[in-house]
């Protein structure tokens, strides 16, 4: 493999690289792009030191350098199947390539992601979520809520944003509602005025019983501070004592801010969440 | 440190018609996701319902239903989690269900969900089964069949 030219760094007639490069194995980073190729490099009998080690890919021949293993790969399309092989170069040329990794589909990375997780205590009516990173472009959060409404039959759930305990929500909702003890069944189509918190369900169920509600909440463009911020959410509650009672909702809040969003508190009326309350807030990324 | 999460667990797309579609590696998560995307073959108003571990009773549910021809509301205790009603011919339709704490052996198992039908209708449904038993399988059934195409993905979500 000889060639015959001067090496700058050692000054002396040096050949290309004759070691043997074992390739290892081909793995995904996690970012969707990026690959991380291992490999073994033998010891060298007649060419000059190697500078480095170029991973290339097949298809597309996207590649990566590196002074000892692995070399990372940047470039690649998630979803594409791709395979690599190793070659040393040295201040002569490169020597011979080392056979093909293993085949490697990279997977898009998840773009939602569990932030924090809340319980209720039995104590207090509000939970809140506070150091919320900036990272993301939407904020959902997900859980079964329960409240004891005690000697009251309904109970409202809501959002404040920024601890703000002004007049500065609105609401609307739609939901069904069944009562069994009456056999009444309704669709109700409701705006709850300008409130102290963004309304995020109606309870309508039984005194001095557990009221569960599971829900999921969308709070859109949490960062933005040249709109105001509305969030949305669907939810509803079953329960059978005191004749069977049940309500499904879709409710939308509207917060009369552009400040952007860096807490948010779980809000219960007439009740406090109970131990067996559990939220988690998720962000929501964009490409 | 968020954890990533929203795991596609199981896809499964209809090779031929079928009545019953079923998830039994359900992994352990949260909560699931179930999107279902496809049309039926009946040629009038079918049904679509949840049971969980095959069970067939202790559900009870409410839903709210908006169509061309008004808003309505229904509930009641049933032998199955009713998902959607009055889904009608062979339009395209979506379900998007969420199930909560399906691993969890001290509560019952809530669950809400979304669905559409064409140009025909909107719902949402709350509902339980009223059991303690983790969930280990979740079935996807109808009254008349899903057509061949259909597709029902299940995700796991994780909490932080």
């Amino acid at each position: 493999m000889a060639t015959g030219q001067v090496s700058p760094k050692v000054g002396k007639i040096v050949d290309t690289p004759d070691r043997t490069v074992t390739i290892g194995t081909a793995t995904d980073s996690g970012t969707g792009s990026v690959a991380s190729v291992a490999f073994t490099a033998g010891s060298e009998t007649t060419g000059g030191p190697v500078f480095y080690y170029t991973a290339t890919s097949t298809p597309g021949s996207f590649t990566g350098t590196a002074s000892t293993s692995p070399v990372t790969v940047s470039g690649l399309t998630a979803g594409t199947a791709y395979t690599f092989k190793v070659k040393a170069t040295n201040a002569t040329g490169s020597g011979p390539e080392s056979s093909a990794s293993n085949s490697l589909t990279l997977v898009e990375p998840n773009s939602y992601e569990a932030i924090a997780t809340l319980s209720g205590n039995g104590s207090s009516d509000t939970i809140t979520f506070t150091s919320i990173p900036s990272t993301y472009k939407h904020l959902q959060i997900r859980g079964v809520n329960v409240v004891n409404y005690g000697s009251t039959d309904y109970g409202n759930g809501g959002l404040r944003f920024n601890s703000d305990t002004g007049g500065n929500y609105t609401n609307h909702s739609i939901r069904g509602y069944w009562d069994g003890s009456t056999g009444n069944k309704q669709g109700i189509n409701y705006t709850l005025g300008t409130i102290t918190y963004g309304m995020i369900f109606n309870c309508f169920l039984n005194q001095n019983q557990d009221s569960v509600f599971p829900t999921v909440i969308d709070i859109l463009n949490y960062k933005d501070t040249n709109n105001r911020k509305v969030a949305r959410a669907y939810g509803g509650s079953t329960y059978s004592t005191q004749g069977a009672r049940a309500i499904i909702q879709g409710a939308s809040m509207f917060w009369d801010s552009t400040s952007a969003i860096t807490s948010i508190s779980l809000f219960a009326s007439n009740g406090n969440w109970n131990a067996k309350t559990k939220f988690t807030l998720y962000g929501i990324k964009d490409s | 440190m968020p954890t990533a999460t929203y795991d596609l667990i199981q896809s499964q797309t209809l090779g031929s018609s079928a009545s019953t579609v079923t998830f039994s590696s359900l992994g352990s998560y949260q909560d699931l996701v179930l999107i279902v995307q496809g049309t039926h073959t009946a040629v009038s108003s079918s049904l679509d319902y949840l049971t969980f571990n095959g069970s067939a009773s202790s559900y009870d549910s409410a839903t709210n239903y908006a169509s061309a021809a008004g808003a309505t509301a229904n509930g009641g205790s049933y032998t199955t989690a009713y998902l959607q009603i009055n889904n009608v011919g062979t339009d395209p339709f979506m379900l998007h269900i969420d199930i909560f704490n399906y691993r969890s052996t001290n509560t019952q198992k809530h669950y809400i969900s979304k669905g559409s039908s064409g140009q025909r209708s909107y719902d949402m449904n709350v509902g339980r089964w009223i059991s303690t038993s983790a969930v280990t399988s979740v079935e996807v059934n109808t009254l008349s069949s899903f057509a061949s195409g259909t597709t029902f993905n299940l995700y796991g979500i994780s909490v932080a």
